[in-house]
């Protein structure tokens, strides 16, 4: 005899502790072979293998045919065991339940109630919608039942139906609710508790039965029971602010007097949520609402103060809902908070970080954050990101409005830099730009504090050992955002005096000192050649491409900010920055060979344009002759374009003060290189261009020249000259396509009139764009917005133009101030930042550079780097490039799919509508819901027979005697709908959910199916009625 | 309502789960071995809750074996939930005498009985003792 059961199954497979998946398969064979046989006894003990089988993880989907077999066995204990298997192993996709149908509607009927009861229990677990919709009488009948066995489990199951089958909803409902007055207390609770979970879904099916739920909560003592009563009312507070008011008192009076904590907690809990709606509707509160505030939370500090963790954790839960509607009550127990944070258990500190960043004032932040930046060390895991990024958040939150120390946030994220593994690098890295870019006066600091970073060989090793493996993680968004920072504003390293004192002018600021500080502290170029040598080192060579990109940019940034610092030193001052500008040159040369093609692109760019430039020469001059031939070239060019007048300034200054003559030449090239990098970066909203007025006559689709190249050469130079002459001309040039240089003759124009569709600012490939747009780009559109009707006399204004700058800034909501104590902030905040004093450079005078007219030269200078450039680099593009990388038509493939398979989201039949859509109504909406149906179906059948199918019209036929037969209920507005086809169906929900977009939505959908027309303005009509209530 | 009601080992083995809401097997699997790793790296000092993808874990430990209940986020009463898992193991205590973990493994049959006397559909039935277990030993009389 071959007979195994259960109890040797397992004992077997403990047996075969080494070899379990053999045994397992082994004894499926068996199973499978004892499932065929026709002992039923055999075919049982195989059901239950199967059933435990399954709770190891074994895949028995085969077996459900056999499973339904021995349901229909004679015996129950047979039954029972298969009835559990189906419960455990069926789904909703398991086509053979249909098969169990008129085995359960037997069962249903059976004298037995265990019998009952426990088909009643496998079918509220395996039930499909089919089940549920030719059962659901069956067991709404059951409700009647004498006895309370069978009821409660009838109510329960009632509601696994209805989640199936929600059109079932209306049909049973009534009957459901009379189980609210039971006499036996258990099928009262069942019905509470389906009654919860319904109400969860669509709370104003059942505002109606507040009352009667009111009179239990006052009257019963089934703590059970009374939690969701609790809930269920806390549920349909929003519907019905009115309820919070009365539901004060007796929940108060619960908290005080129960002795169980979980009922306790309930309804200090449901207090909470009633809390915001108690004002009455002239705004005054209750008078009870205080001490039933400081009853809640005395109460829950006795819990956060339990021993017991679950009652502590439950605590802080409480107190942060309780923050919501009275946060001073709460923030009288921050020290109690502070000391969870200390706590073993991870969900309790995590309750207490989201308790403390409610609290945060502007008062106590810095208070808070040094606390949680003592934690932010020890901690790990989820818990530590969660703690940094609540830091940022409190900091951060409203635009800093809780922030009143700039200096001190940028070194509390450097801090944050340097954890280990440096969790959320890409938040801090935006936090220390957007902090930079907005706060002129903390640039300085912020500046000082990076090229800490920048130095700091720890980091980039740490970034070697762990490279970028997430999205949001890792040192490289630190230096990315650290090179930027620290190179765009490389002009404001040194400390002055007298930038410390005037809040203002930068600039103008180091201008003053920087020769009387040259001597004792190093050279500007010194501290940038060390930076540079840092970014552009081999180990950056393995670092993520978007860094190593922003490096190369960057390095060239600091080229341009040294012409700038050495211009008051004359020749020698020039010789340093060719000096430097040569090693950055020998630098950047192994990036010219990166792999990544963004990074290739960059550093070829930026050494062409050196090259250019005469900075820097190349090692290998293959092309020497071609080279020598541009290059003069270009200084004719350069000659040309800058006539007498447009040299700066300050070059003309050191040729008269007797240094070399020669230089001057060199020196306005140099200068050139400076002003590509001048002008500061000014915001750009993502939706300026939507603000920006098309200039009549523009027409964007009109091509500007036949040919590109002669577009290039002639016209655009000549189209260009007159415009910036006029004085109104705005251009852009574009790091992304050399050959799209584009000008937009328009008046005034501020920021964001750019040709790119500048939609992802935040990338980093596009704030360089930006930050190549807004420097190549007008000098006249300048600035900030609120300078731009002063610009017709932008060229007069030379001198004045920094000042005006910042006043401007100070009008303009996006920078914040710094409240004076930001720059003055003390070093020691920061000890891991070196810092050195160093001699000021001084600045060329700004407004001479700014001067127009110049712009062309600079403009083709770009331009035929930019060929060159991009034609060293294509032999080694071709190679780098992955195959398919052309092939992009990958949006029409979705669309093909969509039309293909016909489902777009909106297209709901049948079987999408969940029980939140189910409308149960009141008697009245109920027949004039009914008379509706009634007028459409009548029309439909004349106008529309062609369309409605026989099944469709068989249903509305059963759907419209039903309803007539019990009055009270009705499908509503959902279950007319069923009667309509599916496309009709689609359009009522549509119009229920956003009645906004109703237009759009109507011609959609008539445009889909244009022979559901008539039915749906049918529904239209319906719609008013069905929305009273 | 309660979502899956497991009873899993101190070596992470399933002694009885059932679910109110369906999951594959490959999910089912995937969960159990989660959760069952996150309950034996916490103390007994920490507290009996964890939120975990969306919903919340109460569990409790007996001896050897972790009762472990998965309810939804915020709809739930916590302490009702720990206070239903204590009554469920009274149950099991009852009907078998000093319940132990290889009780409920070598009855896995009526292990699932009483819980399904106890949870229907997710929702608490019933939680006195003596009527969950009325219905199963008038059973048992009949079937031996």
């Amino acid at each position: 005899m071959f007979e195994k059961s259960l109890q040797d199954l397992i004992k077997g497979i403990r047996n075969h502790k080494r070899d379990q998946s053999s045994y397992i398969s082994k004894a499926m064979v068996e199973i499978k072979k004892e499932l065929r046989s026709t002992d039923k006894h055999l075919k049982y003990l195989a059901v239950q293998k199967i059933t435990y089988l399954q709770m190891l993880g074994v895949d028995v989907d085969f077996a459900s045919f056999h499973i339904i077999e021995v349901m229909s066995a004679p015996r129950f204990q047979h039954r029972r065991a298969s009835m559990l298997a189906a419960a455990q192993i069926f789904d909703t996709n398991t086509e053979v339940v249909l098969l169990t149908t008129n085995l359960i509607k037997k069962d249903l009927q059976s004298q037995n109630m265990y019998e009952a009861g426990a088909v009643l229990n496998c079918l509220s677990n395996i039930a499909t919608r089919e089940l549920a919709r030719d059962l659901i009488e069956d067991v709404a009948s059951m409700l009647n039942s004498t006895r309370p066995f069978i009821r409660k489990k009838a109510v329960l199951t009632l509601y696994k139906l209805y989640v199936r089958y929600p059109q079932g909803l209306p049909q049973t409902f009534d009957r459901l609710r009379l189980r609210l007055d039971d006499s036996d207390m258990s099928v009262v609770s069942c019905t509470v508790n389906v009654i919860c979970e319904l109400s969860r879904k669509n709370p104003r099916n059942f505002l109606a039965l507040a009352p009667q739920l009111f009179q239990l909560l006052t009257t019963s003592s089934n703590n059970w029971m009374l939690i969701k009563i609790v809930k269920l009312m806390s549920s349909l507070l929003p519907e019905e602010p009115r309820l919070a008011r009365k539901l004060l008192e007796p929940l108060a009076k619960i908290v005080e007097s129960t002795q169980a904590k979980s009922l306790l907690y309930e309804c200090i809990h449901a207090i909470t949520q009633a809390l915001p709606y108690t004002a009455r509707p002239d705004g005054s509160q209750p008078k009870v609402v205080p001490a039933i505030v400081s009853l809640c939370a005395a109460k829950l500090r006795d819990f956060v103060k339990d021993p017991d963790q679950n009652l502590k954790y439950l605590g802080l839960v409480g107190l942060v809902n309780l923050m919501r509607s009275h946060p001073r009550v709460v923030a009288e127990h921050k020290e109690m908070v502070l000391q969870c944070l200390m706590d073993d258990d991870v969900t309790v500190r995590m309750r207490a970080l989201e308790l403390l960043t409610g609290m945060v004032t502007k008062r106590n932040l810095i208070d808070i954050v040094q606390k949680l930046l003592l934690h932010v060390e020890t901690a790990e895991g989820a818990y530590r990101d969660e703690l940094i990024d609540k830091i940022v958040y409190v900091c951060s939150r409203e635009k800093y409005a809780f922030l009143s120390n700039f200096a001190w946030y940028v070194s509390v994220l450097v801090q944050l830099a340097h954890i280990h593994g440096a969790p959320r690098g890409k938040l801090l890295r935006e936090q220390l730009i957007d902090v930079a870019v907005r706060v002129p006066d903390v640039r300085p600091f912020a500046a000082r504090a990076m090229r800490g970073l920048l130095l700091d060989r720890r980091l980039a090793l740490r970034n070697m050992q762990a490279p970028l493996e997430t999205e949001d993680d890792g040192v490289a968004h630190t230096l990315f955002a650290a090179s930027w920072i620290a190179c765009e504003y490389a002009t404001l390293i040194e400390p002055t005096p007298a930038s410390a004192q005037s809040s203002v002018a930068e600039d103008q600021g180091e201008e003053g000192t920087g020769e009387v500080a040259s001597n004792e502290a190093r050279l500007p170029t010194e501290v940038f050649l060390e930076m540079a040598s840092a970014m552009l080192s081999d180990a950056s060579l393995s670092m993520a491409p978007f860094v190593q990109a922003a490096f190369v940019h960057n390095a060239l940034k600091l080229v341009s900010a040294s012409v700038d610092a050495e211009l008051p030193f004359g020749s020698a001052g020039q010789d340093r920055t060719k000096n430097f500008a040569a090693r950055v040159g020998t630098m950047l040369e192994p990036f010219a060979r990166s792999e990544h093609i963004t990074v290739q692109d960059r550093a070829v760019n930026a050494l062409a344009l050196l090259s250019r430039l005469n900075l820097y020469v190349a090692p290998t001059s293959a092309d020497a002759t071609s080279r020598k031939v541009t290059e003069e070239a270009d200084d004719l060019l350069l000659d040309a374009d800058l006539g007498p007048s447009d040299v700066p300034h300050a070059s003309t200054e050191d040729a008269g003060e007797g240094g070399a003559g020669s230089s001057s030449k060199e020196t306005s090239k140099a200068a050139l290189l400076q002003k590509l990098f001048a002008d500061e970066l000014v915001p750009v909203s993502t939706r300026a261009q939507e603000k920006v007025r098309r200039p009549a006559g523009l027409d964007l689709n009109k091509p500007f020249h036949f040919t590109a190249s002669g577009f290039e050469e002639s016209a655009m130079d000549r189209a260009l000259d007159e415009q910036l002459s006029a004085g109104g001309g705005a251009l852009r040039v574009s790091f992304r396509d050399p050959k799209s240089i584009i000008s937009i003759p328009s008046g005034p124009s501020p920021y964001g009139m750019s040709v790119e569709d500048s939609d992802a600012s935040s990338d980093e490939g596009d704030l360089m764009l930006l930050d190549a747009q807004r420097r190549s780009g007008s000098r006249n559109s300048k600035k900030s917005k609120s300078s731009k009707h002063k610009k017709s006399s932008k060229r007069d204004r030379t001198t004045g133009a920094t000042s005006a700058a910042s006043e401007s800034r100070a009008n303009d909501p996006f920078y914040l101030p710094s409240n004076g104590q930001a720059v003055s902030s003390p070093e020691n905040d920061l000890p891991e930042v070196p810092m050195e004093h160093l001699a000021p450079g001084s600045l060329g005078e700004e407004g001479e550079l700014l001067d127009g007219s110049s712009s062309t030269t600079l403009r083709d200078l770009l331009s035929q780097s930019m060929r060159e450039g991009s034609a060293q680099a294509s032999i080694v593009v071709e190679d780098a490039m992955p195959e398919g990388a052309l092939a992009s038509d990958d949006d029409d493939d979705a669309d093909a799919y969509y039309r293909k398979h016909g489902k777009r989201k909106g297209a709901l039949n049948d079987d999408d509508l969940t029980l939140a859509d189910i409308r149960l109504m009141s008697p009245e909406e109920a027949a004039a819901a009914e008379a509706e149906e009634a007028a459409r179906a009548k029309s439909s059948a004349r106008k529309s027979s062609k369309t409605a199918s026989a099944s469709s019209s068989k249903k509305k036929k059963s759907k419209s005697s039903k309803s007539s037969k019990s009055r009270t209920a009705s499908l509503g507005e959902a279950g007319a709908a069923v009667a309509a086809d599916a496309a009709g169906e689609a359009s009522v929900k549509k119009h229920k959910k956003d009645k906004k977009d109703k237009k759009k939505k109507h011609k959609k959908s008539s445009s889909s199916s244009s022979k559901h027309q008539h039915n749906e303005g049918k529904v239209d009509n319906a719609e008013p009625l069905l929305l009273l209530e | 309502m309660i979502k899956f009601v497991l009873m899993v080992n101190k070596q992470g083995q399933t002694r009885l789960s059932s679910y109110y809401e369906w999951l594959t097997i490959e999910e089912r699997g995937a969960l159990e071995a989660e959760i069952i790793r996150k309950c034996l790296a916490r103390t007994e000092n920490q507290c009996s809750f964890m939120e975990n993808r969306g919903y919340k874990v109460v569990y409790r430990r007996y001896a050897s074996l972790f009762f472990i209940v998965g309810v939804d986020q915020d709809e739930e009463n916590e302490l009702g939930i720990l206070e239903f898992i204590h009554c469920l193991v009274e149950t099991l205590d009852k009907y078998f005498s000093n319940v132990c973990e290889l009780d409920i493994m070598f009855n896995l049959e009526k292990a699932h009985f009483i819980l399904n006397e106890m949870v229907q559909n997710g929702h608490v039935v019933e939680a006195n003792k003596a009527n969950v277990l009325k219905p199963i030993t008038m059973l048992d009389s009949i079937s031996k």
